[in-house]
């Protein structure tokens, strides 16, 4: 579908124009980095993309929490976060294969494309052995870098609980690199 | 000498050690070689981590498309809303009213008990069997329909305010049936 659907326009608009404005800029100010979020829990573009939708229209359906720009940024991450986690928990361990579907747009050597993929494979092999949870704490802390409290607060649960999970989530993608060398 | 768990070092890599903890597992490190190389695994696996990009994909497409079905999701949940607010005060209203009314009844019925005694109106005329034979009474007027000679062996009472006495004489032994009809 694209952005100027004849469906869409015959639909009509049952919102206030200043509403749509208000939810357009809030959807172009974090699509790119809740994509990303949830691409890297989920591991696949196409539930990554369903779910960037669906974590936005969840959002969005409540305009009061918008008013603070601040806070509505954390709490659209955490939207997106347990909207990742509850797709796992549902569908189990998802599939992390992107490369023979991806539509290439940078200008990189054959051999550092290679390098970069294999990396990718390896690090999506990986992490299709951690939890859910285990998965999103790891993504929070050593992908998105937040400190383990804001974690611990995206998560609902303690910090000790974060911990936890970081610490299995290390240690089992440290082994599977261990036996990937061998 | 006992080395630090896995777990430990893991949490160590990302500075996520508590600091008494963070002071034993450093005095160790300083003095073993294969946990200061166990620590550096961990954290080049962290950077390796924080390195990871974004998949290959064009992301002024994806963007463009999930923009487009975010609007199309937002715009069906208003209509929607739309439709269910206008439409359901009513039905909402009206069940409020009546719920109201129900328990404003309710209290009135509670309070008043609704059992008042009958009262005998003192004119009414009253049918009864006494020992000596039938009585209708009516106010203070009465009459009776005696039989001395008989002994009364049993009497009946009908809905319909029929008085019947069955009465035995002694020396005969000739039943004799009364029957008494009140006038409605």
């Amino acid at each position: 579908m694209s952005e100027h659907d004849p469906a869409l326009a015959e639909l009509g608009s049952a919102m206030d124009p200043r509403e749509r404005e208000l939810q357009d800029r809030f959807v172009n100010e974090h699509l790119r980095r809740i994509f990303r979020l949830i691409y890297r829990i989920v591991g696949n573009v196409h539930d990554a993309q369903d779910l960037t939708q669906e974590a936005f229209i969840k959002a969005l359906q409540r305009q009061e929490q918008l008013k603070d720009e601040q806070k509505s940024a954390q709490w659209l991450s955490r939207i997106a976060t347990n909207t990742a986690i509850d797709f796992l928990r549902k569908h189990g361990r998802v599939t992390f294969c992107e490369i023979t579907d991806a539509r290439e747009t940078r200008s990189e050597s054959p051999e550092a494309f290679v390098l970069r993929s294999e990396q990718r494979t390896w690090l999506a092999a990986g992490m299709e052995r951690l939890t859910p949870r285990e998965r999103a704490a790891l993504v929070l802390r050593d992908m998105e870098d937040l400190p383990a409290d804001e974690v611990a607060r995206r998560l609902d649960c303690s910090k000790a609980t974060v911990r936890s999970h970081i610490a299995n989530a290390r240690t089992k993608l440290k082994k599977f690199a261990e036996k990937r060398k061998r | 000498m006992t080395h630090p768990g896995e777990q430990d070092l893991a949490l160590l890599a990302g500075g996520e050690t508590g600091p008494v903890r963070r002071f034993v597992l450093g005095r160790h490190l300083r003095n073993c070689e294969d946990c200061q190389e166990r620590l550096a695994e961990f954290r080049e696996l962290r950077e390796h981590l924080g390195d990871a990009e974004m998949p290959d994909v064009n992301w002024n497409f994806l963007a463009a498309e999930m923009r487009a079905n975010i609007r199309v999701g937002l715009e069906a949940g208003a209509c929607v809303r739309t439709v269910s607010t206008s439409g359901n005060w009513v039905p909402r209203f009206t069940v409020a009213i009546a719920s109201m009314l129900l328990v404003i009844g309710a209290s009135f019925f509670l309070t008043d008990t609704g059992i008042h005694p009958t009262r005998v109106e003192p004119a009414t005329p009253v049918l009864q069997a006494t020992s000596s034979g039938i009585e209708l009474r009516n106010g203070s007027d009465s009459f009776t329909l005696n039989d001395r000679q008989g002994v009364r062996a049993d009497e009946s009472v009908s809905a319909q305010g029929t008085m019947e006495a069955r009465y035995v004489d002694g020396e005969t032994g000739g039943v004799t049936i009364t029957n008494v009809y009140l006038p409605q």
